[in-house]
């Protein structure tokens, strides 16, 4: 049975909480569909044979090495025959063994995560310019609470006062999070917000890597965007961009449109 | 995406001329994969499913030496037991969607589609990528051969996009959310009739490739198997073979 959301949202308002819910009911539905589609399409890049670069190495001797054994059978039933055939399911089974787990958590968040919404807190400078050789760091509040997450002007104005304090680094929590824009870690496991300033406790700090190219035009000129998110992040990588316009659709897009946000607001 | 139309009204005959002259000219092409001008659409293949066909390949060619030079019979054994456990690896990894094209290249049927919307660059003779976009077409030998009335239903539902869905039949709400997420590939959906479709009037997501055109006739024309949804099962004709068919 396909579940489809009851009705385009031409224009949705940021500040009105019943259709920020449905434009958020609608980017919950277009994930759906995503996960349904053949993969590589709109969650990211599967990374597959290449999760693993020793791994990838090992199974690129593959082929070659059960090529050898074949050639081999020609010759002879002797150990070079077996040493071969050995070398090839080895090569093989271990390259994939090594590259599973990160196959499994691409797996796993594309298939569990949920929506979210964010608002950047500071991001590399590179990231607004056309060129750049590594990727930038990007760093970000995002809440899987329901409440805050429809109400955005609360939410982009916890992304302010974040961006405020910070470099007076006031408190702990600011403290550790000016850290992590400073050494721009992408590592460390989310950092939850204080219920006080969030009103809830689902709302976290987290840094990323991410490919301007690759993101919606929105991006990174306006505060509010959207992420994928395990339901209880405990690692940087359960955490994700959602980078394809297509699961923004252009509800979501008119959503982060309403908050432009100068690119010296949030130099790191 | 925009509803791309097409002007002309060509008679029912025309349409049915028309196809049977690309079911002749593709006859001979029916066992290639993909024939011969024809663009590779399957999905990505990966590094692995590559090697697994390079050792089948290498695996019977030295099947045949060890036949040439006489065993007796171990090497062979082996060698059958390898190629077994290769084909089976292959099956694990391979696209699922690289048979079904097998199967519409050698079974599909040649249809007179309607474009019901397109990405806004479809058909542009600058375009320089493939794009996707939507189609129905119908098995029904009336509905089928009769472009206007195609054309008709892909209006309809084109209208669906914009409109509220909560009050639509499931089946009519799901297209409409098909239509308005644009995401693709989906599976192909079957038209009801409370919005023109005969039994076998589907709607289906093809890609666009550069070069890619309408007929003489102003339609699209596409080869499709008549049963199963996978997306695999309907592919547009390429603009290259539409010449070389002088349709």
């Amino acid at each position: 049975m396909i579940v489809f959301p009851a009705a385009p949202i031409p224009n949705p308002a940021a500040g009105d909480i019943a259709q920020v819910r449905a434009v958020a009911a609608e980017m919950e539905a277009r994930l759906e569909v995503a996960r349904s589609l053949p993969a590589n399409r709109y969650l990211g890049q599967h990374p597959g044979l290449t999760a693993h670069a020793f791994g990838f190495l090992l199974i690129l001797a593959f082929p070659l090495l059960a090529c050898a054994a074949m050639v081999a059978l020609l010759f002879t039933l002797g150990p070079v025959l077996w040493i071969l055939a050995a070398a090839a399911v080895l090569t093989l089974v271990v390259g994939l063994l090594l590259g599973l787990p990160e196959n499994r958590r691409f797996t796993r968040l594309r298939g569990e995560g949920k929506w979210a919404p964010a608002v950047w807190i500071a991001v590399d400078e590179s990231a607004f310019g056309d060129e750049w050789e590594d990727l930038p760091v990007g760093h970000l509040i995002f809440t899987l609470d329901p409440d805050l997450g429809a109400d955005l002007p609360r939410l982009v104005a916890l992304g302010e006062r974040i961006r405020s304090e910070r470099r007076a680094a006031t408190s702990g929590v600011v403290q550790e999070i000016q850290q992590r824009i400073d050494f721009g870690e992408v590592e460390t496991p989310p950092l939850l917000l204080p219920a006080e300033w969030s009103g809830n406790t689902k709302t976290w700090f987290t840094s990323m890597e991410f490919a301007p190219p690759f993101l919606p035009d929105a991006l990174p000129g306006q505060a509010l965007f959207f992420v994928l998110s395990m339901p209880v992040p405990t690692a940087a990588w359960q955490v994700a961009l959602l980078q394809s316009t297509c699961l923004w659709g252009d509800s979501g897009e008119a959503l982060a449109y309403a908050y432009p946000l100068d690119a010296a607001e949030v130099a790191a | 995406m925009n509803q791309v139309t097409t002007a002309p009204r060509p008679e029912t005959g025309e349409v049915a001329q028309l196809l049977q002259r690309l079911e002749q000219e593709f006859a001979g092409m029916r066992k290639e994969n993909p024939p011969d001008g024809w663009p590779e659409e399957s999905e990505h293949v990966s590094f692995l499913v590559l090697s697994l066909e390079l050792l089948r390949l290498v695996g019977v060619v030295v099947l045949v030496l060890l036949g040439v030079f006489g065993t007796d019979g171990t090497e062979v054994v082996i060698l059958l037991v390898a190629l077994g456990l290769l084909e089976g690896g292959y099956r694990l990894v391979r696209p699922l969607d690289r048979p079904l094209r097998k199967k519409l290249y050698r079974k599909g049927r040649f249809l007179h589609a309607a474009l019901v919307q397109g990405n806004p660059q479809a058909f542009d003779p600058e375009l320089d990528e493939a794009v996707p976009g939507t189609v129905v077409y119908s098995f029904d030998a009336q509905l089928g051969t009769d472009p206007e009335a195609l054309n008709a239903v892909a209006s309809r539902l084109y209208s669906l996009r914009e409109q509220d869905r909560s009050d639509m039949p499931e089946e009519v709400g799901a297209l409409a959310w098909r239509l308005y997420h644009e995401m693709c590939p989906n599976p192909r959906q079957a038209v009801p009739a409370s919005l023109g479709g005969a039994p076998g009037t589907w709607v289906a997501d093809v890609t666009i490739h550069p070069g890619d055109r309408f007929t003489a006739l102003g339609g699209l024309a596409l080869l499709a198997l008549p049963a199963g949804d996978h997306w695999a099962g309907t592919q547009l004709v390429p603009g290259a073979f539409l010449d070389r068919a002088g349709v």
